[in-house]
């Protein structure tokens, strides 16, 4: 019989059917994990669960769910009483009957047209083999129990009738008026079902209708019956005390039995929900089987009509659109709108009696009011990841068994919360990723005992808070992405040239699996196929504002890193304007800041091709102007000395001052006369502000006319006409009341085809890479200059940090400078002391100190200012220029720059320091006969150095120019350790430690890695490689103190 | 007498407004208000009949120019705009005009259908033509006007 309440009812079986099914999936996976050691609670409450679904299914006459659930119920009450074994195979077919209940009841309107019969049979069939033979009989009969007047009303299969009995069960037909006893007691239909369930059992239950008659007739009905059949162990007598329910509507049914009948069918025209209008007319009379079927109905009573009006319940509603908020977490808003209520009576109260103070006070309380309010209000879109992290492990159970692999499944971190939005968004991309990892990830047993790993494979899922974002880690131990291949079917697609992809990094070419089409997968398979779906991945990530990174290691696994923004709703961004106009970039694709003086332009933006660059820290960024990206016409500039606008004349910025432009080239004579008047380029207000920008892939730079301010916004929506210009994502609204447009990074970096120029760009500053690897290492040095116009340099890697401090504050103590510093005295040198160079001017107001550590001391020289910081790979000379406290020179920017000796400075002031770090290498040699240590580099001037090292710490060096030359001095001496560089001529230092680490003899030879550009992941190709320590080339201390290490042990 | 307890099914209420030199009309219950001197910002590469987005209380409402739409010269840009904001869907849209002048009970009877274009507008964006005393009112349809593009 097919009735549905009206939506309210339905809506309240839904949600809490839908409910009752989400913890289904992980029980069920869990008794299958238990198998015949069977755990009462679990396998109780996942009974308890579809139990009540079929309640409340079958009171609103979803026929369709009812069956499902009591077949699957059936199965359940088998396991629970321990008379099957929960088996895989078992716990297959209930997995997939709840993934089909699930879908039916979200869709609970027209549940009644799904085909169940497959799910159905399949239930049966396992509670076939389950039963024996006498039962198996029952199972085939139905029991149609009634009343005398209708005595179809259910039909009981007779197993399930009998193992009741059996229980000491009494079964009743209970007869419920939905109108008397139920609404008029305020309580509600599915409340007395639930109620009922939990002493006893509930086969089925029926509403007659047929019974109520149409609204024509008179006088109108006023009983709606409800018939459950019921059974429990309690005696007729308790029943009537515990049910509420007047004596003669308790009933014991009449039963006759139907050899393989099926399920009594219903009338067609009634499984589809029909108006009580359109129902059959016949006024019948209230039937008992206790009492005479004569009887007249009672006087009409006046009755709520509102029940009878059955909707036609059409419209769709969705449960998702309700959210459960915890009780703890509305009472804080309502005592937060209370306190804003109560602000805002100040607020007027200060306003109207026109005192400013009150004023700045309640602008304060309302500010902290506001945020307190934002907090709790976000809390409640607040939703645990693990909502989601938990359905993957039914995903990996089937994905295993399909495919016959050992996976096991850590999930970390569930508690980590993020905005529901993004909760719900990232579902699919997940299972995507998941899904892949599996497939292609994790190698079948065989091949992973064959690699001598774990026949069972590792998948971790992990979420943690990092910055005010959430990382979400996908890392699986599988064969990890075959690099090689991705290249080739790049290559042969045309996404990229062969140039392209030399100048990728291993972590970029990892990444083109997110390239559309692309996959490398040998045979697509059903499941995945890494690079079918992976754009799609990428794209529906972006869309969140997600940043998406591959680390993949052949055979040792691959790790997937998205990394979210907590909310969707409110960004933290920085406020810029160009063009007079507002926008906001959020803060989540910020890189850096770069600010270019009027006077660096020159020097640091130029371009290649048509595409505008500038050098960063030695790489070169691709740039664009934003009042360009965003086709601004009648560009003004705002003098910086008037403050009057003005129309920009030149075409693109470029034009002034690249060294391309011929004008420019004519007239560079002129040049230093130009910037002598009073040029607009000379001003401050003038240097460019460029905003590094991270578009998933690549960074490029955005030209902007002014910072404004750094302000958490509101993201709102754009309207239909403005959906084609995805360069913006949204627009928020200001202090002042104005709107403010949001960029999209991502946009606006493919809308000026941004990624092709990187690449590109790319490729030439390889290309410039490559000319100066040829000559040697690139070395990151900080630039810094102490008396004027002398240039001088400091390897970065030595450097601890740098401070700004008044020259004030600086203290003569013993005739030693030092500064108060973190509650210490930190100990200032300056290159003057040791080093005939140019004095530092003291009269300065600031100065910096460069702090690094020297002995485990913490020391700091004087520098009165900062110039950059470079990557160069400039020859060092070591001849010229060299004196205490300078180890060498070298040429930057056609200016001779002295490359500091910090060590030395600091030795040649405070010799005791030095030294007693030298005696200690001395005692531990005075032990030991002088050992030999290979150093391998090709730069002479480290050479020499790391020679020096050596020799002063009582060692003997050999040395080698490449990791061939390397060779040949391993075969002939006996070397007790190597120091090697890593960028080498012929053979590198990392092919030199794979053939040192093939030859037996060799296998634990110390093997230290100096490089002047560390990096962990250099660092972890150089272990894996097989080398034992990572050093920084000058570091002299550590470079000392791990040879010494290494010997020792 | 109010104006709405004139409107019965054979009457209109029309709020009439000037774009360019064009008395046009539209359904008050259209109408969700009309604000005047508010601050527009212009979104680059947008449709060019967009004018920019407004902050209507909190939500952002796109703004069209209908001198655009119409192909009417841009007016002086010192002039007073005001913009008639309409609900189209679930968002507000406002329509830049010159001014609203008036709003009149319009007879069914007194709206003829627009002819296939009026000048050189495509008579898709009209529901008709409605004679006043002194001119001729184009009555627009705004699902058409409104439509995206």
């Amino acid at each position: 019989m097919a009735i549905i309440e009206e939506d309210e009812t339905l809506l309240a079986f839904t949600e809490e059917a839908l409910e009752h099914l989400d913890g289904i999936e992980a029980d069920l996976l869990s008794i299958e994990e238990n198998g015949a050691d069977i755990d009462a609670d679990v396998v109780n409450k996942v009974f308890r669960a579809v139990h009540s679904i079929k309640g409340g299914a079958g009171f609103l006459g979803l026929e369709k769910v009812k069956d499902l659930s009591h077949n699957g119920e059936n199965i359940l009450n088998m396991i629970r009483n321990e008379e099957l074994v929960p088996t895989p195979a078992i716990v297959s077919v209930l997995l997939a009957s709840t993934d089909l209940l699930t879908s039916m009841i979200s869709d609970a309107i027209n549940s009644n047209d799904v085909d169940i019969s497959i799910h159905v049979n399949n239930l049966k069939d396992v509670l076939k083999n389950s039963v024996d033979k006498d039962d198996k009989e029952n199972l085939n009969t139905f029991l149609h129990i009634g009343t005398i007047k209708t005595p179809d009303m259910f039909a009981v299969n007779k197993f399930e009738y009998e193992t009741a009995q059996r229980k000491g069960k009494n079964i009743f037909l209970l007869e419920y008026d939905l109108i008397a006893d139920i609404e008029a007691k305020n309580k509600t239909p599915l409340k007395v079902i639930n109620e009922l369930q939990q002493t006893g059992e509930l086969f089925d239950s029926f509403v007659d209708i047929t019974s109520v008659g149409g609204l024509d007739v008179d006088p109108p009905p006023m009983r709606l019956p409800l018939f459950i059949l019921f059974g429990t162990i309690m005696e007729a007598d308790l029943l009537i005390g515990f049910l509420d329910l007047p004596v003669d509507q308790i009933s014991t049914p009449l039963v006759h039995e139907q050899k393989n009948a099926h399920t009594p069918t219903i009338p067609e025209t009634e499984t589809t929900p029909t108006s009580l209008e359109t129902s059959p007319i016949e006024v019948s009379p209230k039937e008992h089987i206790y009492e005479a079927p004569q009887e007249v109905p009672p006087p009409p009573l006046p009755t709520p009509t509102k029940k009878k009006k059955t909707v036609p319940p059409t419209k769709p509603f969705k449960a998702e659109s309700n959210l459960r908020v915890n009780v703890k977490i509305l009472d804080n808003l309502m005592t937060l709108a209370g306190e804003l209520v109560l602000t805002r009576n100040q607020l007027v109260q200060a306003v109207t009696s026109k005192n400013p103070q009150g004023v700045d006070t309640v602008s304060q309380r309302l500010d902290l009011v506001t945020s307190e309010l934002q907090e709790a209000i976000m809390s409640t879109r607040m939703q645990p990841v693990g909502n989601i992290f938990n359905k993957f492990k039914r995903v990996v159970r089937d994905l295993t068994r399909d495919l016959g692999k050992e996976i096991d499944l850590i999930i970390q971190g569930e508690d980590v919360d993020l905005d529901k939005t993004i909760i719900e968004a990232i579902g699919d991309p997940l299972t995507h990723l998941v899904r892949n990892s599996i497939d292609h990830g994790i190698e079948m047993p065989d091949d992973r005992v064959s690699k001598g790993k774990n026949p069972t494979g590792t998948l971790r899922l992990s979420a943690f808070h990092e910055g005010g974002q959430v990382i979400i880690e996908i890392a699986d131990d599988g064969a990890g992405i075959n690099i090689d291949r991705l290249q080739e079917k790049s290559l042969k697609m045309g996404t990229h040239n062969a140039a392209q992809l030399e100048a990728m990094s291993h972590r970029e070419l990892a990444k083109l699996i997110f390239t559309p089409g692309l996959s490398t997968a040998e045979q697509l398979s059903d499941i995945s196929g890494r690079g079918v779906g992976m754009d799609v991945v990428y794209t529906n990530l972006s869309k969140l504002g997600g940043v998406i990174d591959v680390n993949t290691e052949t055979d040792i696994g691959t790790t997937i890193t998205i990394k979210l923004p907590l909310t969707l709703a409110i960004i933290p961004s920085l406020i810029i304007q160009t063009q007079g106009e507002r926008y906001a970039i959020p803060q989540i694709n910020l890189v850096e800041l770069v600010r270019v003086p009027a006077d660096q332009i020159k020097n640091r933006i130029e371009k290649i091709g048509s595409a505008l660059v500038m050098r960063l820290r030695g790489e070169l960024l691709p740039l664009i102007h934003l009042a360009d990206a965003l086709d601004i016409q009648n560009k003004t500039y705002t003098d910086p000395d008037t403050g009057k606008s003005h129309e920009e004349k030149r075409q693109s910025l470029s034009d002034r001052r690249s060294p391309e432009t011929q004008d420019l080239n004519i007239s560079k004579d002129n040049e230093s006369q130009r910037c002598t008047k009073n040029d607009r380029r000379k001003n401050p207000n003038s240097a460019y502000n460029i905003l590094v920008l991270s578009s998933g892939d690549h960074n490029y730079g955005l030209i902007v006319d002014r910072l404004l301010d750094s302000e958490e916004i509101v993201v709102k929506p754009l309207g239909t006409h403005l959906r084609g210009c995805n360069v913006y994502s949204g627009a928020t609204i200001q202090g002042d009341g104005a709107v403010a447009l949001i960029l999209d990074v991502v946009s606006l970096s493919s809308s000026m085809n941004l990624a092709t120029v990187s690449d590109s760009v790319k490729a030439q500053s390889n290309l410039l890479h490559d000319d100066k690897n040829k000559l040697g290492d690139t070395q990151s040095l900080l630039i810094v200059q102490n008396g004027a116009d002398e240039q001088m340099a400091i390897p970065l890697t030595l450097i601890s940090r740098i401070e700004r401090i008044k020259s004030s504050d600086i203290a003569i103590t013993g005739g030693r400078k030092n500064i108060n510093y973190r509650n210490s005295s930190l100990p200032l040198f300056s290159i003057e002391e040791v080093a005939n160079v140019s004095y530092r001017d003291e009269s300065k107001e600031l100065c910096y100190i460069i702090v690094f550590s020297i002995c485990d001391r913490e020391v700091g020289v004087l520098m009165s200012e900062i110039l950059d910081i470079i990557e160069t790979s400039a020859v060092i000379d070591d001849i010229t220029y060299k004196q205490t406290g300078i180890i060498g020179s070298l040429i930057i920017d056609d200016q001779i720059t002295l490359l500091l000796d910090m060590y030395g400075i600091v030795a040649t002031i405070m010799p005791e320091w030095a030294i007693a770090t030298q005696e200690l290498s001395y005692e531990e040699d005075d032990q030991q006969t002088s050992q030999n240590i290979l150093i391998v580099e090709d730069s002479l001037f480290f050479l020499n150095q790391i020679k020096t090292f050596m020799e002063e710490s009582g060692y003997m060096p050999f040395t080698a120019e490449d990791g061939l030359l390397a060779l040949d001095v391993l075969a002939e001496e006996t070397i007790d350790l190597v120091i090697t560089d890593i960028e080498m001529p012929n053979m590198d230092g990392l092919e030199l430690t794979r053939e040192i680490r093939k030859q037996k003899q060799f296998a634990h030879l110390p093997i230290i890695a100096v490089t002047s550009v560390a990096g962990e992941a250099a660092e972890e190709t150089g272990k894996l490689a097989g080398i034992n320590d990572y050093l920084i080339k000058l570091d002299r201390e550590k470079i000392i103190n791990q040879v010494n290490h290494y010997l020792r042990n | 007498m109010k104006l709405s307890e004139l409107s019965d099914k054979n009457t209109r209420e029309l709020a009439i407004f000037m774009v360019g030199d064009m008395p046009c009309g539209l359904d008050t219950e259209l109408v969700q208000e009309i604000i005047k001197n508010s601050q527009v910002t212009v979104v680059h590469r947008a449709p060019k009949y967009v004018k920019g987005v407004i902050n209507l209380r909190g939500e952002i409402a796109t703004v069209i120019d209908l001198r655009i739409k119409f192909n009417i010269p841009a007016p002086p840009s010192s002039q007073n705009l005001e913009i008639v904001v309409v609900r189209h869907g679930d968002e507000a849209i406002g329509l830049l005009v010159d001014h609203v002048s008036d709003v009149v009970i319009a007879n069914t009877s007194d709206i003829t259908p627009s002819p296939a274009n009026i000048g050189n507008i495509t008579g898709t964006f009209f529901d008709g033509i409605f004679a006043m005393e002194q001119e001729l009112v184009s009555v627009l349809n705004p699902c058409e006007l409104l439509k995206d593009q």
